[in-house]
Formats: C-alpha cells, sequence, structure tokens
C-alpha cells in the first residue's frame, strides 16, 4: 500500500495480533500452571456422560450466621451437615494406590 | 584436610545420581510388558485421569460447602451468641489448611499424570516406569489429603452433636 493511512492500518492490524498472540498465551500459561486445566471437564474427552450428571437442588442449604443458638437449629445443622457428609463417603476410595498399582496395569511383579 | 572435603562434595554429589536409580529399579520382564502393552496401559491411564478429575470436582465441591455453607456459619454464630469456639474455630483452620493442600497436591498429582501419558512407554519403558512410581507418590498424598479432611468433618460433627445435646438438657 502506498499510502500513508494504508500502511498504518496494516502496522495497526500487525499489531492487533501480536498483542492478542500475547495476552493469549499468558492466559494459557497461568491456565496451566495455576492448575486450573485438571479440573476443566469442559475440554475433548473430559465432557461428564449422561449418567454422570447429577441434578444439583434447587436451592442449596446454607446454615444462617445469624440469630440465637438453640436446640433446634443445632439439630438442623447436625441433620443437614450429615447429608453433605454422607454424600462424601459415599465415594469409595478416592485416590487408592489400586488404580496405579502394577498388577492393575498389567505390569508383572519384579 | 583439602582431600577429605574434596572426597566428601564428591560423594553428597553423587548421591542424587546413585539414590534414585536403586529405589525405581525395573526388571527385563517389566520393560518387555510394558513395551508390548503400551497402549492399554495408556488407556488405562487415560480412563483414571477422567475418573480422578470427576472425584476432585465432587469432593472439592462438597468441601466448599461444608466449610462455605456450615462450619464457617455456625462458628460465627456460637461467636455472636457469646459462647466459646476454642476447638471448632481450630478445626475449620485445619479443615482450610487440608483443602488447601488437597488442591495444591492434586494439581502436581495430575501434572505427572498428564506427562507420564505423554510417555511413549515402547521406546523408552523404563523413564516411563520411573515417572509411573512418582506419580504413585503424589497420588498418595492426595489420597492423604482426603483422609485427612474426611476425619476432620467427622470430628467436627462429632463436637457438634456434643454441644446439642448440652441444650437438650
Amino acid at each position: 500500500m502506498k499510502s500513508k493511512g494504508g500502511r498504518n492500518l496494516i502496522i495497526l492490524g500487525i499489531g492487533a495480533i501480536i498483542i492478542a498472540c500475547i495476552t493469549t498465551s499468558v492466559s494459557l500459561l497461568i491456565y496451566h500452571d495455576s492448575g486450573d486445566i485438571y479440573l476443566d471437564r469442559s475440554r475433548p474427552g473430559f465432557l461428564p456422560e449422561k449418567e454422570e450428571i447429577e441434578e444439583e437442588p434447587q436451592e442449596e442449604y446454607a446454615f444462617p450466621d445469624d440469630g440465637t443458638l438453640n436446640k433446634e437449629n443445632i439439630n438442623e445443622f447436625i441433620e443437614n451437615f450429615q447429608e453433605v457428609i454422607d454424600s462424601i463417603d459415599k465415594i469409595e476410595d478416592p485416590f487408592s494406590s489400586k488404580p496405579l498399582s502394577d498388577s492393575n496395569l498389567g505390569i508383572p511383579a519384579e | 584436610m583439602k582431600k577429605f572435603l574434596l572426597g566428601f562434595s564428591s560423594f553428597l554429589l553423587a548421591l542424587p545420581i546413585v539414590l534414585p536409580l536403586q529405589t525405581y529399579a525395573i526388571s527385563e520382564s517389566q520393560k518387555s510388558v510394558i513395551s508390548r502393552y503400551c497402549g492399554t496401559i495408556k488407556q488405562s491411564l487415560k480412563t483414571l485421569q477422567r475418573t480422578d478429575i470427576n472425584s476432585r470436582v465432587k469432593l472439592g465441591s462438597k468441601y466448599e460447602t461444608a466449610l462455605t455453607k456450615f462450619i464457617t456459619p455456625l462458628n460465627l454464630r456460637i461467636v455472636k451468641n457469646n459462647l466459646s469456639v476454642s476447638k471448632l474455630a481450630e478445626l475449620q483452620t485445619t479443615f482450610a489448611n487440608y483443602k488447601t493442600n488437597f488442591a495444591s497436591d492434586f494439581t502436581t498429582y495430575s501434572k505427572l499424570l498428564e506427562e507420564l501419558i505423554g510417555i511413549d512407554c515402547q521406546e523408552d519403558p523404563t523413564t516411563f516406569y520411573l515417572k509411573l512410581s512418582e506419580t504413585r507418590e503424589a497420588r498418595e498424598n492426595v489420597n492423604k489429603d482426603v483422609n485427612k479432611l474426611n476425619e476432620t468433618l467427622h470430628e467436627y460433627q462429632k463436637i457438634v452433636t456434643k454441644m446439642g445435646k448440652e441444650y437438650e438438657k
């Protein structure tokens, strides 16, 4: 392009692309290093199956931090807290050593 | 004296090279099996990676709920009612610290697992097995964190239940 305006437009375009590449690279680096990539279930191959999708309750219970304390509200706390503990205990032996053991991977003992 | 220092420092420098080889020695039969069944092993690891993310997200969300919707508000309410909360506050801090360790250890483990899956075990079964050993240790740390978190929750529940019985008197 021979006009000054045309040349400036090209420089602007190239500059915008370079800035976009730099900011995208920095974002991806932060995404990877922070560990968020390992929690991202929207990645190809990590999308949850239909049976894995649990319906979350419309309103999740939260114990109010205001008010008096009496037998009723403590029992209410205990009951709802127990539900959370039970749902955690239902997850059988998370991160056990078995899946990575030699026998599970088919690697013979020495 | 100089000779002694030179000899001792050489010994210290050699240690990191010698020790790992002794800890993670791999036999020829293991190398052969890893090389032959590399594809199958990797497929198992990829399935495990997926399952682990699922567990991590579920557990992380439950722990977050326990801390922000139960433990913290109850402790705050106890304080607002001018009651003693020392043991419960201690458990809240402990739980929050264990939760942070869990997140950090899981990230370390996931990185190692991803690196493990990236190794060509058909060409280099030794490096694969070394990395597998490292990944196992990292996974064990995550397992310990989960156990500590669950124990803390149970302990908290026990103390609150005891407190509830005091109100029934």
